[in-house]
C-alpha cells in the first residue's frame, strides 16, 4: 500500500494518514480484515511521529473504517464498502452534469478549474 | 516537501494450515501419551503462536530506510538504511526458492520469505543477503531508489 504525506499541505498530517487508508479501501487496495503496519514501523518510514500514525488510527476507527484488536493489531473492519465516497459523489456529479448538458470532459475541466483556484 | 512511503503484509497461508496441522498433531499425541490438559493446551498454544510469528512478513520502505519484520505482534522491527545496501532486485520465488532450495547460499542470508511469488532481495555492504516476500518489490525498488543489478550494468 502506498502512503503519501505533504509537508507543505494545509491538511495535517494525521488526516494526510487517515486519507491514505481511506482512498486505499475506496478503491480496494486494502481489503476487509487486512492488517495494518504498525504504528511505529509506518512512522518510520514517513518521517513522522508514532502518535500522528496513531491518532490516525483512532480517528479512522472512530469512522468505522479499522478495528482494533488486541493481539492481532489494526485491520480494515470486516464488511467495509469498497466503493468509496468520493467515487459514489462523481457518479453524482456526471448524472447532474448530463442533466445540464455538460459532458464529462467539461465536468473534468470544471474540476481541475475550480480546484486550482484558492479556497 | 511530500514523501511517500510503501508498506505490505505478507500472509503465509500454507505455513498457517501447516501450523494447524503441527498444533492438532502435538495436542493428539500428548493426549495420546496420558498428558493432562493442562499441559496440553499451552503446548499447542506455543505452537499456534511460533506459527503465526513465522507465517507473517511485514515491510516498510521509505525515508531512506527498510523496516522489516516477522509476525502478527507489533515487535520490534529491523531497521535498514538504504545507504548500507548496495544492490537491490525484484524476483519472483518458485515454492522450493521461497524455502531455500535452489538458491545460491552465503554465509549471510536471511530469509522472511513466506510464500512463491514477488520477493525483494537486497544485499547490504557487509555482505548479508535478505529475501522479504513483499506483495510489490518492484514499487520498493522505484520508491527507494535502491541500485539494481541492470543499473549496475549500465
Amino acid at each position: 500500500m502506498l502512503w503519501t504525506v505533504d509537508d507543505a499541505s494545509p491538511v495535517p498530517l494525521q488526516e494526510q494518514i487517515a486519507a491514505s487508508v481511506r482512498r486505499a479501501v475506496g478503491d480496494g487496495t486494502l481489503a476487509p480484515d487486512e492488517r495494518l503496519p504498525p504504528a511505529s514501523e509506518l512512522a518510520a518510514v514517513l518521517q513522522v511521529n508514532a502518535n500522528t500514525v496513531l491518532a490516525a488510527y483512532r480517528r479512522l476507527r472512530t469512522e468505522g473504517i479499522l478495528e482494533f484488536r488486541r493481539g492481532r493489531g489494526v485491520r480494515v473492519r470486516g464488511g467495509t464498502v469498497a466503493l468509496s465516497s468520493v467515487t459514489e459523489a462523481v457518479h453524482d456529479l456526471l448524472r447532474l452534469g448530463r442533466g445540464h448538458g455538460y459532458t464529462p470532459g467539461e465536468l473534468a475541466r470544471l474540476v481541475t478549474t475550480l480546484g486550482e483556484q484558492p479556497s | 516537501m511530500t514523501r511517500y512511503a510503501i508498506t505490505s503484509t505478507v500472509v503465509g497461508r500454507a505455513q498457517i494450515l501447516a501450523g494447524a496441522g503441527s498444533a492438532a498433531l502435538v495436542a493428539t499425541v500428548m493426549a495420546a501419551g496420558g498428558a493432562a490438559p493442562w499441559l496440553i493446551a499451552p503446548a499447542v498454544l506455543a505452537v499456534a503462536a511460533t506459527t503465526a510469528h513465522l507465517a507473517v512478513v511485514r515491510l516498510g520502505a521509505g525515508g531512506g530506510r527498510v523496516v522489516i519484520g516477522q509476525g502478527i505482534w507489533p515487535l520490534p522491527a529491523r531497521t535498514i538504511d538504504t545507504a548500507s545496501l548496495v544492490e537491490a532486485s525484484a524476483v519472483d520465488l518458485s515454492w522450493p526458492q521461497a524455502f531455500g532450495l535452489g538458491v545460491r547460499w552465503h554465509s549471510r542470508t536471511t530469509r522472511l520469505t513466506v510464500r512463491a511469488g514477488p520477493t525483494l532481495r537486497l544485499r547490504t555492504r557487509d555482505g548479508e543477503h535478505l529475501s522479504i516476500s513483499t506483495s510489490d518489490p518492484a514499487a520498493v525498488l522505484r520508491l527507494l531508489e535502491l541500485p539494481t543489478p541492470e543499473k549496475e550494468a549500465s
